[in-house]
């Protein structure tokens, strides 16, 4: 049944009658979506030998890693094998099937390796 | 634990908002109207001193200035109080996560949750008046309930009546304060309402409250047990904070700067309000597949005209698709007296990202137009490219495009 003004949990009684201008909605829309932004954790010295001996033995044995990306709304994940390793610019690449990205190291929150289902996904 | 909701409402709010900011204006009668030369030209808000002096809301210009000659008129500025009805929304959150915008001079907050860290909610309710105050000079009115329905009648009927500014309706007092009330005092009661109930005997809140509810759902279904359930001090619809986020329909109204009576008049409207409707719905990347159209009659004393829907056999975003099916019901439901507002409406919106091709409708090149007409708007300005017939003398987008809510921004 569709929602009427009745329903538990239903604001419906309130939306169908207040006055909203499109402009102020807009500004609010904003607003929610600023309180949702995430902000960039720190990671510790431990955390960071961690993730870099990860990579150099994801490297080594060529195998696939899911890397956990820092992004302001969501939660990002690329799947793929670490490619090369750019020391002086602070960045890793990661490629899949058809498709290879440079990776910022100060971006990477987490590196874990993929469940099944996750491999058969083309990313990044 | 019995829930506690706020409702804080704005006195003035336009007027207060343009004391703050010119303080030269403090002890005046400060009255806000629109354009006194177009049909906007009529009191938006006025300062409890030009009220003193009979000044009232949406009377004309005119009017008001007979009553009260001396009033400093001021020109609305709507960006200016979206600006600080925002500010206040996060002034009550301070206060509280739990903030849901009702209009730009209302809002709801529940603040159960706050009374350990804040004080009882008398002692919330003040320092919030105090918060508003400060930050933004302008005076609040908090109605306190233990839900929104409740909260709402404790501001409009009490709240704005007394010293403080702050009143609590619960289960204690509700029978006393509230039954006593007139019904058409209560929330959701318009004068349409108020004279149907009065007919059957309903002069108050309370006799509402104890009539036999099936009675009024027999006749108004579940908005007549809805109207019970408020004079009972029920209503279970949270604060939500997210309420803005989701979009039924995406609409545009005009109220015309005078009254068109041909159709090719009506048409220009009719094609500047889709075209409108259609940049929206594209900018919010949605597409809808009803179109309503709602027209109001000139004349106030014998009130014309109509509103009505369509289904389109597919969805769309494009202006043209809209204004065919807005011109389709204009002349089928147009009884040909003259006009004083249009509106038009798109619903029934599902994401645009996906869906489902017209075999019989090539869209690409449509779609082509839309996106380069957007961009060119975004970046030059609404007005840097409009249909040709805006440029005649029923075309209204340049007017419109200065404007928010039918004011100058």
């Amino acid at each position: 049944m569709r929602p009427n003004k009745l329903t538990p949990g239903s604001n419906l009684l309130w939306e169908s009658s207040r006055m909203m201008l499109p402009e102020h909605k807009q500004v609010l829309q904003r607003h929610q979506k600023e309180l949702n932004q995430k902000s960039k954790p720190t990671l510790d010295e431990q955390q960071m030998d961690l993730l870099s001996q990860m990579i150099s033995d994801a490297m080594e044995q060529n195998c696939i890693v899911k890397v956990h990306l820092f992004h302001l709304y969501q939660d990002k994940y690329m799947i793929g094998k670490i490619q090369k390793t750019a020391p002086e610019r602070g960045e890793i690449q990661l490629s899949s099937k058809n498709n290879s990205k440079w990776i910022h190291f100060g971006d990477i929150l987490d590196i874990s390796f993929p469940s099944n289902e996750e491999m058969n996904i083309d990313h990044p | 634990m019995k829930k506690v909701i706020f409702l804080a409402d704005m006195l003035s709010f336009y007027a207060s908002v343009e004391k703050a900011d010119h303080p030269h204006l403090q002890d005046k009668p400060v009255i806000v109207a629109g354009d006194p030369k177009r049909r906007s030209g009529i009191i938006l808000a006025a300062c409890p001193l030009a009220k003193k002096l009979g000044v009232q809301t949406a009377e004309t210009l005119w009017e008001a200035q007979i009553k009260c000659p001396k009033a400093v008129i001021v020109q609305p500025r709507m960006e200016r109080y979206i600006e600080v009805s925002y500010q206040i929304t996060r002034i009550l959150e301070q206060f509280t996560d739990l903030v849901e915008v009702f209009s730009i001079d209302e809002q709801f907050m529940d603040v159960t949750g706050s009374q350990r860290l804040f004080g009882d909610p008398i002692t919330i309710a003040r320092n919030l008046q105090k918060a508003i105050m400060e930050g933004t000079g302008v005076y609040s009115r908090v109605g306190i309930g233990p839900n929104k329905s409740l909260a709402k009648i404790a501001c409009d009927a009490f709240a704005k009546k007394n010293r403080e500014g702050i009143f609590q309706l619960d289960d204690t007092n509700m029978k006393e304060k509230m039954w006593s009330l007139p019904i058409g005092k209560m929330f959701g009661v318009g004068r349409r309402m108020e004279h149907h109930l009065e007919r059957m005997g309903i002069q108050k809140i309370g006799h509402l409250a104890q009539f036999p509810v099936h009675i009024l759902k027999k006749r108004w279904g579940v908005n007549g047990e809805v109207l019970w359930q408020t004079a009972n001090g029920i209503d279970h619809a949270p604060v939500t904070v997210n309420t803005h986020e989701h979009q039924k329909a995406i609409g545009h109204q005009t109220t015309l700067p005078r009254d068109y009576e041909k159709m090719e008049e009506i048409k220009v409207i009719l094609l500047e309000l889709s075209e409108e409707v259609a940049q929206r719905v594209r900018s919010k990347n949605y597409r809808g597949s009803t179109v309503s159209v709602g027209v109001r009659g000139a004349d106030f004393k014998h009130p014309t005209g109509f509103h009505r829907q369509m289904k389109l056999t597919s969805s769309t975003d494009f202006g043209m698709d809209i204004f065919k099916a807005a011109f389709t019901l204009f002349c089928a439901h147009w009884d040909g007296l003259p006009i004083r507002s249009v509106s038009i409406t798109l619903s029934q919106l599902q994401p645009a990202d996906s869906y489902q091709l017209s075999l019989f409708d090539f869209s690409l090149r449509k779609e082509g137009l839309s996106q380069a007409m957007d961009r060119i708007r975004s970046k030059y300005g609404q007005t840097a490219i409009v249909r040709a017939s805006s440029l005649t003398k029923s075309g209204q987008a340049f007017n419109r495009a200065a404007k928010i809510g039918g004011h100058y921004k």
